[in-house]
């Protein structure tokens, strides 16, 4: 062997040793630790979650990956687990056999999932909970193929959270809520997409949120905030705007299709649903083709009416709702969907009532925003309604308290005090 | 050049190994004997002098396995209690052993051990850890990522029954020992500890008796402290009292507002005394499919229309509840909570 040969093969076996030294490749990660996982490593993965430590960034490259469920278990600083993009690295949970979810996070602080797709697991896809600073990038959680009541509840959830961020994120399939933030304070919800879910975007007792620029089309609703009872916040300050909410006239294919309290409730039909929420802004949105209630406003009441019975401290009211500059267009017939569904079917008796009754002329569909006129205070306008939209937005007040006795459609009766 | 090349080597593999300069991480063994927590054949489960067994009044259900429970505590130390609530001195290690008998009608025809679970308190936190036993049961062995055993016995009826037994991973373990985000044990509280033993010798209160070997100091009378129902005892305990421990024991280590389950609002605690939280007439919140078309957790006089109750009837996941540490559907259990509700007052919800 010649010298030049030597120093070949020394030259060879330094860079070897020094990728093998530095594999997983330190330059992919911006974290302390960085390990870089690829398709057949499942087991791998699943140890680098039980012993993860802070600063750690999981890097799954392009593939498919099975598990039966995964998760990582806080107290820990400082996630992030990623893919490449959703189209490329996708985590495939149908073999899940036991647990609540596909992805749980518990107790993150700093947690950050990017470009990764999550799909078809038993029970919800994505669940983070306990944590601070969450933010979802370009994440997808999917449920492929016709809606079906077998499929998972949740796709992206974070629930008892605080400052999370959901950017540029895609959900489909869910048979309860797409993208769902619960019991969470401050959130943000922006760019991300949401179809053939229950409810696309669902917002629940929750505290300082923003939900924008994000489409949400052939789910049952498209966006509801909501508000239960029993739980950690009153949820309020919840503005929604520059959205795009349309066609949502998806059957309700929910597992509980009646059930007292959830999103088995929203109409066939539904745009934008509030629900006892307080301080709430819906503004400058696009909601098209949402053919049953393309806006609700909504009491707690109408859900479950022995609410006040079983927990008379509650305060089931939406109070300081704000309607404004909405563009609003609908046809004038309900969706087929309507067909079986309770509260959709109390709504198209309504309808025909005030067709028998001359209210509504021949062919006029229900008008836009439906408003149930609930409250428990007296006075003229104790629920604080503000409605400030254009002449073509029509709207309707159903006296539902009283057997829909006083039904009236002037929207002007509402118009708010100051902008 | 040969010394060169040999010389890259070594620094480079230097380089690779980890930074120094670190503390060393607490870790368990790898193998269960090392602890020597038994003596003899270790299969026979055969304590040693500081090894303490001990029982609860309601036991939490894992497909039908039968726990061999032990507490070790470093010599010197002990454990102490307020308020019903034990605390646990550094070091303390809970041994949990998960067994079926071949027959449960005759147990003299042996059992075999699948897995010995412990909780280990160091540095003021606790940590978990799995052994899973080898076939021919001489030896566990550590494992994090948990496993699935096919197991099969012969019930007491006679009944031969058969599942995958899973073995939680590291994550699961926490996921159900968590309470405001700390691990801490389950099992073991005061009032599922006060009960009669028999110590071979005499019968004898589990507390008086931890007392006496000197694990639990400053204890009250045990006729002061509180005591939970044995599930399974209708002659010694109310109905109520029996599905209010067995909601406890299998429900409330999530289902309590510091809980894992603290999102839902539905909260199972032996103490708790709000209606409402109990899932009376209460809507749920986050259930999906768990809901399976009914409107609440509980209905009083109808069990049928209780979710509680067809969460506990299904072994589906998404829908089973507990989430974790069953596969089959505890028939027993289901029954002692469809008395519990039919029996309740106040028919109905709407």
């Amino acid at each position: 062997m010649t010298y030049r040969h030597f120093f070949h093969s020394a030259v060879l076996l330094f860079t070897v040793l020094m990728i093998a030294c530095t594999s997983p490749q330190k330059q992919e990660g911006t974290l302390e630790n960085v390990k870089v996982f690829v398709p057949g490593q499942e087991k791998e993965i699943r140890a680098a979650l039980i012993g993860i430590e802070n600063n750690t960034e999981i890097i799954l490259k392009e593939g498919v990956y099975n598990f039966d469920k995964i998760s990582i278990q806080g107290p820990v600083n400082k996630v992030i687990f990623r893919g490449e993009d959703p189209q490329k690295t996708i985590v495939d949970f149908s073999g899940q056999s036991s647990g609540g979810e596909g992805l749980r996070v518990d107790d993150v602080t700093d947690f950050e999932i990017r470009d990764i797709q999550l799909r078809e697991s038993n029970g919800d896809l994505l669940k983070v909970k306990d944590s601070k600073d969450v933010r979802f990038i370009n994440v997808h959680t999917v449920w492929s193929g016709e809606p079906d009541v077998e499929n998972g509840g949740y796709g992206i959830y974070p629930v008892l959270c605080e400052n999370v961020l959901i950017d540029s994120c895609y959900v489909r399939g869910a048979s309860d809520a797409g993208v769902y933030v619960g019991q969470t304070t401050k959130a943000v919800i922006k760019n991300s997409h949401a179809e053939y879910c229950v409810a696309g975007i669902e917002v629940e007792n929750t505290i300082d949120a923003e939900v924008f620029n994000n489409e949400a089309n052939n789910n049952t609703g498209g966006i509801l905030v909501f508000d239960h009872p029993g739980l950690k916040n009153d949820g309020q300050n919840i503005r929604v705007y520059n959205n795009h909410v349309h066609d949502n006239n998806y059957r309700n294919f929910a597992p509980a299709a009646n059930s007292a309290t959830g999103v088995g409730n929203v109409p066939p039909g539904t745009g934008i649903m509030v629900l006892r929420t307080s301080n709430v802004q819906v503004y400058d949105n696009e909601i098209h083709n949402n053919n049953t209630m393309a806006v609700g406003v909504i009491s707690y009441l109408v859900l479950d009416p022995g609410i006040l019975k079983n927990n008379p401290d509650f305060n089931p009211i939406p109070y300081n709702i704000t309607l404004r500059n909405n563009k609003i267009t609908k046809s004038d017939d309900f969706p087929p969907t309507v067909e079986g569904h309770e509260l959709a079917q109390t709504i198209v008796a309504l309808h025909q009532n005030l067709l028998a009754a001359g209210a509504l002329q021949p062919g006029q569909g229900i008008p836009h925003i439906l408003y149930d006129g609930i409250a428990l205070a007296a006075g003229e306008n104790p629920n604080n309604l503000c409605i400030d939209e254009s002449d073509e937005v029509t709207f309707i007040e159903l006296d539902a308290a009283n057997d829909y006795a006083n039904i009236h459609f002037d929207k002007s009766r509402y118009a708010c005090k100051t902008l | 050049m040969r010394v060169v090349c040999f010389f890259i080597v070594v620094v480079t593999l230097w380089g690779c190994t980890a930074k120094p300069g670190k503390e060393q991480p607490f870790t368990f063994h790898d193998r269960l004997s090392q602890y020597g927590f038994f003596e003899g054949n270790m299969a026979a489960l055969k304590p040693v002098s500081n090894v303490i067994p001990y029982e609860l009044n309601t036991p939490l259900f894992t497909d039908y396995a039968y726990k061999a429970r032990f507490i070790k505590v470093p010599e010197g130390k002990f454990l102490t209690s307020k308020n019903g609530e034990l605390f646990y001195p550094e070091g303390t290690i809970l041994i949990k052993n998960f067994f079926y008998y071949q027959d449960e009608g005759q147990v003299g025809k042996g059992r075999y051990i699948i897995e010995t679970r412990l909780l280990m308190k160091y540095t003021n936190q606790w940590k978990v850890a799995t052994y899973i036993w080898d076939d021919d049961q001489k030896e566990a062995h550590r494992e994090i990522l948990g496993a699935t055993k096919h197991v099969k016995w012969v019930n007491r009826h006679g009944k031969s029954l058969e599942t995958d037994y899973v073995i939680p991973d590291n994550n699961d373990c926490k996921s159900c020992h968590k309470k405001n985000g700390k691990i801490s044990p389950i099992g073991p509280k005061i009032a599922n500890l006060n009960k009669m033993i028999s110590t071979g010798k005499e019968d004898i209160n589990q507390l008086n008796y931890l007392f006496s070997r000197g694990i639990i100091k400053g204890l009250e009378p045990t006729d002061q402290l509180p005591q939970m129902a044995v599930w399974n005892d209708s002659v010694t305990y109310t109905l109520d009292q029996r599905a209010r421990a067995y909601l406890d024991v299998n429900c409330a280590h999530c289902h309590n507002a510091v809980g894992p389950a603290n999102n839902t609002g539905l909260f199972l605690e032996y103490e708790q005394q709000d209606l409402f939280k109990l899932g009376i007439c209460k809507g749920p919140v986050s259930a999906a499919q768990g809901s399976g078309n009914l409107k609440y957790d509980i209905v009083p006089g109808n069990a049928e229309a209780s979710i509680l109750h067809y969460r506990m009837n299904s072994n589906s996941p998404g829908i089973a509840m507990p989430e974790l540490g069953r596969t089959l559907i505890h028939k027993e259990g289901v029954a002692l909570i469809e008395a519990w509700i039919a029996g309740l007052e106040g028919k109905g919800c709407d």
